[in-house]
């Protein structure tokens, strides 16, 4: 039983610490970043014209 | 009259509610108490002062629909037959004269006859004014004694005068919905007239606009034109154009203030925003027609486009700036009532703020957005100032946004400026097009409505 568990810990840490995930999460973030910059830009440009 | 009818009417209302009320407090004192009546004594003189002015109010109203007539009746009456009006205008006409007379204006050269006419004026006049105030009086003390007799320790005074509240504020909330009902009727029967001079397959589905109506009948052009199609897609190329600006900006702006920013910059960024609202639209018109056109006109021409002075991207441009806060201030309203436990759900479930805003918080506020959308809609195509400084004046059946474009309520503003004979099909086309607009506009709401009717979720 500990084993088990103690296999699955050792083998998700490895798929969150590969390439890909890395990889993905980067992908994720700028996502995050580009979703706000658009945010930012709209107030932007609605205040912009009065 | 009036002024002393009005002053006896609160006189009336003060002296009853004073009675009303010493003897609902006799009463309480007859009986051993306040605690021992069903009302208070003041519910007791509320009661006796709405039943003695009510029937007063009600005779001021039938007195006024009706007093004057039978004066201006009287008065044309006395005429002697020579002098009789036959039509309409004539009958004005004596009156006016009559009224003149009567109140001094003109003094010299008056006819006898007429001069009678005067005296009977007045005559009649005193006679309606007196019998204002008599009959009111009447009335009044007739009700008073109604309402008064009818007190007594278990008498349910405060739920009578909670039922006359009731109606009365019934009667307030049906002012503004019988004002609807008759612009609607009166733009109904206006249009029913155009129809009768225009088939309405013609104007629903003509592909010509060119109203005119000639002065002559064997004039050059004597028979306008009036196919709306071309206003129809222009009012729609605009209204696209401008929910294309407002859709995207108002809603990210919308998601921004609510889900991003924080309260410092939500507390300027908002008012900024709710100022654009509070631009006249005129503003925005001179603004489209000097600064935006031209600038659009000479960017094209850079790239060697053809741009019209007038063209309708400047014109959608702007009045999509000019509804961005209707957008974003109900998103906004809308994504704040989406509750928090969702949010913590698709945070704890490792989602990304963008993420749980995509895929969570906008399908729950779905329905607000939507009819967000469609009240921005029949706002853009009711618009009238910019469109009228910015857009063209020709109907033009394009979908390109490069060129003019006329919009229905330009039409609508050009059909009816200045002197119009409103017996003409020209001027008539106007009020079927008010009407098309706002049967479009009434649908759209209709339909708003019923979206946040089916899709609404309510959590918590």
């Amino acid at each position: 039983m500990t084993d088990v568990t103690a296999t699955t810990n050792r083998t998700m840490r490895h798929a969150m610490d590969s390439d890909e995930a890395r990889a993905r999460v980067r992908k994720r973030y700028r996502a995050e970043a580009r979703f706000k910059a658009y945010g930012i830009g709209a107030i932007a440009f609605a205040a912009a014209f009065p | 009259m009036m002024l002393i009818y009005i002053a006896a009417m609160l006189l009336v209302a003060a002296g009853a509610y004073v009675t009303g009320r010493q003897k609902g407090a006799s009463f309480a004192i007859a009986g051993g108490g306040v605690a021992r009546l069903h009302s208070l004594p003041s519910y007791h003189g509320g009661y006796v002062a709405l039943a003695a002015v009510a029937p007063m109010l009600v005779w001021l109203i039938v007195w006024l629909m009706v007093a004057h007539r039978i004066v201006d009746a009287q008065a044309i009456a006395a005429l002697p037959p020579g002098l009789k009006p036959t039509d309409e205008l004539t009958y004005g006409a004596r009156l006016r004269e009559i009224y003149q007379i009567a109140s001094g204006i003109r003094m010299e050269g008056v006819d006898p006859a007429i001069s009678a006419g005067a005296d009977m004026l007045n005559f009649w006049r005193t006679v309606t004014d007196w019998s204002l105030l008599v009959v009111g009086l009447a009335l009044a003390i007739l009700g008073f004694y109604w309402g008064a007799r009818q007190l007594s320790a278990e008498f349910r005074a405060r739920n009578g005068v909670e039922r006359w509240v009731t109606w009365m504020l019934v009667a307030c909330a049906s002012v503004a919905v019988l004002t609807t009902v008759g612009i609607v009727f009166s733009v109904l029967f206006e249009t029913l007239r155009f129809f009768s001079k225009v088939p309405w397959y013609e104007f629903l589905f003509g592909t010509q606009w060119s109203p005119q109506t000639a002065i002559r009948s064997d004039q050059v052009g004597s028979s306008g034109a009036f196919g709306a199609v071309p206003l129809f897609a222009g009012t729609t190329l605009i209204m696209l154009i401008a929910m294309l600006v407002a859709g995207p900006v108002g809603l990210f702006a919308a998601i921004y203030m609510a889900e991003y920013a924080s309260p410092k910059v939500r507390a300027v960024a908002k008012p900024i925003l709710e100022v654009l609202a509070g631009v006249p639209t005129v503003v925005f018109g001179f603004f489209a027609a000097l600064t935006v056109a031209p600038f659009i006109r000479s960017t094209g021409e850079y790239f060697g486009l053809n741009v019209a002075s007038e063209s309708a991207l400047a014109a959608g441009l702007v009045m999509g700036v000019m509804i961005i806060p209707f957008v974003s201030s109900l998103s906004d309203d809308v994504i704040n009532a989406v509750p928090q436990s969702l949010r913590d759900g698709s945070y704890g479930m490792g989602a990304t703020k963008s993420e749980t805003i995509k895929r969570v918080i906008l399908p729950a506020a779905l329905p607000g957005i939507v009819s967000a959308f469609m009240l921005a809609i029949s706002r853009a195509v009711g618009e009238t100032m910019i469109v009228v400084m910015a857009a063209g004046l020709a109907g033009n059946l394009t979908f390109n946004p490069l060129e003019a474009v006329t919009t229905v309520t330009v039409q609508i503003k050009t059909l009816l400026v200045g002197d119009q004979e409103f017996d003409s099909a020209k001027t008539l086309s106007a009020f079927a097009l008010g009407f098309v607009l706002f049967f479009f506009t009434l649908v759209l709401n209709f339909i708003a409505l019923r979206i946040v009717q089916k899709y609404r979720e309510q959590y918590d």
